[in-house]
């Protein structure tokens, strides 16, 4: 086995509450300035039409949503990283911990969250293989997200209250060994 | 050379699916159940279209689905004075349910999903198994589907949809 260094961990990771809060700040922003009666953006939107400006509106919020799917997807994969790690350094003796432990062995902190991390919980523990599969199925779409979109994705694509859910789901489900993570 | 990589593109594009799933079957049930879906909004608001305060239009649309395909889909419009809110169907590719529709109008959007009777969006604490075998939960039987309204985050869940979870929805998107 390869001896590594530990990472040291920031502890600025993302927590989805936080990302969802400043997620509906921005919503109640963007819904405020494009009102119809508002007068700060009645020069940006002279001569439009209601429907122009409830279309721009909309293509900025969705937008605002993708970027907070991308925060989401942050902070789940930081949860099972640091949780992947902790196992790790702290030489847990669960079976889960034990197949992680061999995963860093061979591949260090860069092993593969969807191909390695989820398969060693798959194979350790009793995680609804549904989930798993959702998992996986959402972090492509969060790899099409973060690689520029330029593809057309053969995954449903999934709107941010479906991340969140998703998410949610997870960070409750799986036993992360720093309570702080859920 | 060229068209050499546009028939392999061609072929890898319209080679049978290696999923299980039969999408075929998927649409074709999705299609029943957003049927069954206008119905219950129909019945909903079967008092006020008597009575011509709400006005429903038919429409259709054409559908693009990875693995599903195209094809066309009913939407439904519903007028409430000067309120216009649409019914827009999304899709049966989802993750978690088998269909969904988005109610819009100017306030805001609510979504109805397809899920299985006994859906809900959380999930058993994962148990860590000692030995080779993991313990696999039987999956639950999906053959009743039923539409309920996914709730939004933070308060994540599915609420029943009756006639009263209904007409707090349309108050919503018109009024925000």
């Amino acid at each position: 086995m390869v001896r590594r260094g530990r990472l040291v961990f920031s502890h600025q990771h993302l927590n989805i509450e936080q990302v969802d809060r400043r997620r509906r700040d921005t919503e109640a922003a963007v819904q405020a300035y494009f009102a119809l009666d508002n007068p700060k953006s009645a020069q940006r939107f002279f001569g439009f039409t209601p429907s122009e400006v409830r279309a721009e509106k909309e293509a900025l919020l969705e937008e605002a949503r993708r970027a907070a799917s991308m925060d989401v997807f942050g902070a789940l994969e930081a949860a099972f990283r640091i949780d992947f790690l902790q196992r790790c350094y702290r030489r847990e003796r669960d079976a889960v911990s034990r197949a992680l432990r061999r995963l860093y062995g061979e591949k260090g902190a860069r092993a593969s969250l969807e191909g390695d991390v989820f398969a060693a919980w798959r194979r350790h523990s009793d995680v609804p293989r549904r989930l798993v599969d959702n998992l996986t199925k959402a972090f492509k779409y969060r790899h099409w997200l973060a690689h520029g979109r330029y593809w057309s994705p053969r995954f449903p694509r999934l709107d941010y209250d479906e991340v969140y859910t998703l998410a949610k789901a997870a960070l409750d489900a799986f036993p992360f060994k720093e309570s702080r993570l859920r | 050379m060229a068209d050499t990589t546009f028939r392999d593109f061609i072929d890898q594009q319209t080679a049978p699916s290696t999923t299980t799933v039969d999408w075929g079957q998927q649409r074709e049930e999705w299609l029943q159940h957003l049927g069954q879906f206008y119905k219950l909004v129909e019945e909903f608001l079967g008092e006020y279209i008597e009575q011509r305060k709400v006005r429903l239009e038919r429409g259709t649309k054409r559908l693009h689905e990875e693995l599903v395909g195209e094809y066309s889909v009913d939407t439904l419009t519903l007028y409430i004075g000067s309120n216009k809110i649409d019914f827009d169907p999304v899709g049966t590719n989802l993750i978690g349910a088998k269909g969904r529709v988005d109610m819009r109008s100017a306030q805001g959007t609510v979504k109805f999903v397809l899920v299985p009777d006994d859906a809900t969006t959380t999930v058993p604490r994962v148990r860590i198994v000692e030995g080779a075998q993991p313990v696999r939960e039987p999956l639950a039987p999906e053959e009743n589907w039923t539409w309920k309204i996914a709730t939004p985050p933070p308060t994540v869940g599915c609420v029943e949809l009756c006639e009263d979870s209904f007409q707090d929805a349309i108050m919503e998107v018109v009024n925000g």
